[in-house]
């Protein structure tokens, strides 16, 4: 297995679990393959199997060709992967994480925030805290200061690390 | 033939890419069951498109050249646990939007176990 195939793996198994690999390994092994066939094969109900090669045509992970029955006249459409697409995939998500990330950081360092010790709350921006008098939105508890340097420094250090990753 | 042939830089691009060092254009034609002619000009291909570089080396008393890929392995380690590759709302994602990563709940509790915030008290 080359590492396209790897990776293809891995995030089929992140995006569509384990019916998901079983999906794409029934693709590897037969090419061109119709919905029907991949559910004989693997056993998946097929409303499932197309639930999943449609998750996995929109992250461009595979692709159909469709062709008219001669005898029914209905189209058929066959499903095969596109491990050549799948780092350009994976260089793509990163750049958008990233995008995500530096807005997030950009926020954590422009704000302060507030908490009232409770892991199942959310931590709670000044302005909001003023709001709601210093009282967690979520549980009623009085909020106390928190100290997000350690946010900021984990964004830091993996905005550096997909910056790193993407450069040409 | 133009498929064949981009199959065939597919399948030199990533004999060269599985090598950790660069590898030898002899040992990159044999393995893929071409000529010396076929190899060289292979890799000229690759080199022109700045796919690969190649260093002239000698080897055994011969010139040859050693082949190095441009492209970068790309990994998704860095972002196998990030909640915004799971997210089918990613491209609906962005400050001001219908989903934003300032109030994103799975990003704050990503960015929160990951970090130690919170737990410092």
């Amino acid at each position: 297995m080359n590492s396209n195939e790897e990776n293809l793996l891995e995030l089929v198994e992140i995006l569509g679990g384990e019916e998901g690999v079983k999906i794409v390994k029934a693709l590897r092994e037969s090419g061109d393959t119709t919905v029907e066939e991949i559910s004989a094969k693997t056993g998946i109900q097929i409303n499932n199997v197309r639930r999943l090669l449609y998750k996995l045509y929109n992250h461009s992970l595979v692709t159909s060709r469709r062709s008219r029955d001669k005898d029914t006249g209905w189209f058929i459409f066959q499903w095969r992967l596109q491990p050549e697409l799948v780092d350009a995939y994976i260089q793509g998500v990163k750049q958008k994480i990233l995008k995500k990330l530096k807005t997030r950081l950009e926020y954590e360092q422009q704000h302060e925030f507030y908490h009232c010790g409770s892991s199942s709350c959310p931590k709670v921006a000044f302005e909001e805290a003023i709001e709601t008098v210093f009282k967690c939105p979520s549980c009623g508890r009085p909020l106390n200061p928190l100290d997000n340097s350690a946010s900021i420094d984990f964004l830091k250090k993996k905005i550096e690390e997909l910056e790193e990753e993407l450069k040409v | 033939m133009p498929q064949r042939n981009n199959g065939l830089e597919e399948k030199a691009l990533r004999l060269i890419m599985e090598s950790e060092n660069g590898i030898l254009q002899c040992e990159m034609w044999k393995r893929l069951g071409l000529s010396s002619r076929e190899g060289s000009r292979l890799a000229q291909r690759l080199e022109e498109k700045g796919e690969i570089e190649r260093d002239r080396v000698l080897y055994e008393g011969r010139w040859t050249y050693k082949l190095n890929s441009k492209r970068r392995h790309v990994s998704l380690t860095s972002i196998k646990d990030s909640p915004c590759l799971r997210c089918d709302d990613i491209d609906r994602c962005f400050e001001g939007g219908e989903r934003s990563p300032i109030s994103c709940e799975y990003l704050t509790r990503w960015i929160m176990e990951n970090s130690g915030e919170g737990r410092r008290g």
